[in-house]
């Protein structure tokens, strides 16, 4: 009896603690958001990419904390950008291939801030690493949900109005370019916002877990969607009920958010994939490549 | 699981039981090397112009996690004489004082504190998820009062003039003065906390218990349980609830610790924020103990009003 009114009580106390609202929040914003995007991350291969992203995040939090920034969120999405623009230019003016450039900037920037923590905070840098590498829901403040929110908001509908040129893109970038899409300026735009957006949900699933909110969603639709729209709405959908069930989870359960989130996405993706097989053929194709 | 056993165990071997510890000076100055800031205060004001004292961790390192570089090695094998807090805050120096032969003596500060002296880590809120991980069951941190601070400073002189005979007096005159500051550092906190009591409050490690307990003050829950570890959503509510329980007015963030946690909490829980200083990494100069639990009082006393 005493259980089932401490059970309630969990529950209701999940919704009106502040720092859970505000988790919940940011995932209600940040999860849709990652998946949204991720369709498209998914269609032209750039999961590592945004992998590549999120660790150099390190670095720039490294370098706001040199800088003596109390909050380094804005040295993070700095040199967050910074490496994805090295990244474009290296593809696109040396002969390396995409894989060789992402390995070199990731491990190079995940080394640069390592370094920088721990001449800083002499030998004691653990918890400023830890916070950042498997994310801290406590530390998540009424700004970030607003900006999640605001960048959702605008990628939500940049992309309903740029949809066929980025399925253009995805599918085919020489056609693309022929029917006139400005390859190169989306190209960047895209990158952008995929920048911004890993660098905001870090401080829900963390660095290393971050990708996953981009790439299991799109990958869980994948299995049901017969056409280009359903995938994106219920890539949002799922990123969505993964995002906020995961948190709540983490919440019952006590444990970190980040890990949480990411199996709980799994377990969605392992029932589409069986959800999937009864389905009748699915007359979506992915892109040729 | 002790080691302060241990170290209690290495200071019998290499100093009081070593029949030729005293003729070992050979003409130098003494050298007494000092695990953290607040032993180096005690340890400086005992040596005078007489001794030389140096801390062993760089300015702004903590004590409870630290990795020796060379330097410090040799710092350590250099010294006459080792003072370490004990009580497992130095878990990082048994290993390295396993692989060592030199120290002629090492002290352990807080010897001789009884039972009844040592608070045992409590958890303070009904959380069962915390279990922590340290090498023994008291809270180390006895110099946040300064009268288990005074027994530290008399294991410290009695170390240093039993390897330094020849100038046992200076230290004693030296040790009397400064244990007549703490004295009255002791009697200011008392005077002016008096109308304090039994107020609580919250602080960001579980670091304050011994000075709440000599000024009559309670903690009713602490922001970090385990140094390092951050607080989960459910523990913050836990918290939560111990603040409206106790009807707390203040959390009490540190210098080391994470500001923009204390700040979020303090708005959200209608709380005011304040600062408590630990010592832990205060400045290495010989009254850096008094000014920093004068610094303590202040903020005790403006929050707790």
């Amino acid at each position: 009896m005493a259980f089932t009114s401490r059970r309630t009580n969990i529950t209701i106390i999940m919704f009106t603690d502040p720092f859970m609202q505000r988790a919940l929040l940011a995932a209600l914003f940040l999860a849709p958001l990652c998946a949204l995007l991720g369709v498209f991350v998914v269609a032209r291969r750039m999961a590592f990419f945004s992998d590549t992203v999120s660790h150099s995040a390190l670095a720039g939090v490294a370098l706001g904390f040199w800088f003596g920034f109390v909050d380094p969120t804005l040295t993070m999405i700095g040199f967050s950008i910074i490496i994805a623009a090295a990244m474009i230019w290296l593809k696109e003016n040396t002969e390396l291939l995409t894989d060789t450039i992402m390995a070199l900037l990731l491990s190079g920037s995940v080394a640069l801030g390592v370094t920088i923590l721990s001449l800083l905070k002499s030998g004691n840098y653990q918890s400023e690493l830890n916070r950042y590498l498997f994310g801290d829901i406590v530390a998540i403040g009424w700004e970030d949900v607003w900006t999640g929110a605001g960048l959702l908001a605008i990628v939500g509908v940049g992309i309903f109005w740029q949809l066929s040129s980025l399925t253009l893109l995805a599918a085919q970038e020489d056609m693309a370019h022929v029917c006139g899409v400005p390859v190169k300026r989306l190209n960047y735009v895209f990158v952008f916002v995929l920048t911004l957006t890993v660098a905001m949900s870090i401080r829900l699933l963390g660095i290393i877990l971050v990708t996953s909110l981009i790439v299991i969603p799109p990958a869980a639709a994948r299995n049901l969607s017969r056409n280009l729209r359903q995938h994106v709405l219920l890539s949002v959908l799922i990123g969505l009920i993964g995002g906020i069930s995961g948190t709540l989870l983490s919440y019952q359960l006590d444990v970190p958010c980040g890990s949480a989130i990411v199996l709980t996405s799994i377990a969605i993706f392992l029932l589409t994939l069986i959800a999937g097989r009864f389905l009748p053929e699915k007359t979506f194709k992915p892109a040729p490549r | 699981m002790k080691h302060w056993h241990f170290i209690c165990l290495l200071g019998a071997l290499f100093g009081f039981n070593s029949p030729d510890a005293q003729a070992q000076l050979l003409g130098h100055r003494l050298h007494v090397v000092t695990s953290f800031p607040p032993l180096y205060c005690f340890a400086a004001n005992i040596a005078g112009n007489v001794a030389t004292v140096d801390n062993l961790l760089p300015p702004g390192a903590e004590p409870h996690d630290f990795q020796f570089s060379p330097r410090e090695m040799r710092e350590v094998q250099s010294a006459d004489v080792v003072v370490v807090n004990g009580l497992g805050l130095e878990s990082w120096l048994t290993h390295v004082m396993n692989t060592m032969s030199n120290p002629r003596s090492v002290i352990v500060a807080t010897t001789g504190l009884s039972e009844a002296d040592l608070i045992p880590f409590a958890p303070n809120l009904e959380d069962p998820m915390m279990t922590r991980e340290v090498s023994t069951n008291f809270n180390p941190h006895t110099w946040l009062d300064p009268q288990l601070a005074e027994q530290a400073v008399a294991n410290i002189l009695v170390a240093m003039q039993h390897v330094d005979p020849a100038n046992a007096a200076a230290y004693a005159t030296n040790a009397a003065a400064y244990i007549t500051r703490l004295q009255r550092l002791d009697t200011d906190m008392q005077h002016e906390l008096a109308p304090f009591k039994d107020q609580a409050m919250v602080t960001y490690h579980d670091a304050f218990p011994y000075l709440a307990r000599r000024y009559g003050l309670k903690i009713a829950g602490v922001v970090e349980r385990v140094p390092e570890v951050e607080p989960s959503p459910r523990y913050l509510e836990a918290l939560h609830r111990a603040i409206e329980k106790y009807h707390v007015k203040v959390v009490f963030g540190e210098a080391q610790g994470s500001q923009k946690l204390v700040t979020q909490i303090g708005a959200d829980y209608h709380v005011t924020v304040g600062q408590l200083d630990t010592l832990e990494t205060c400045p290495l100069s010989r009254d850096a103990y008094e000014n920093g639990m004068r610094a303590n009082l202040v903020a005790l006393e403006t929050h707790l009003k």
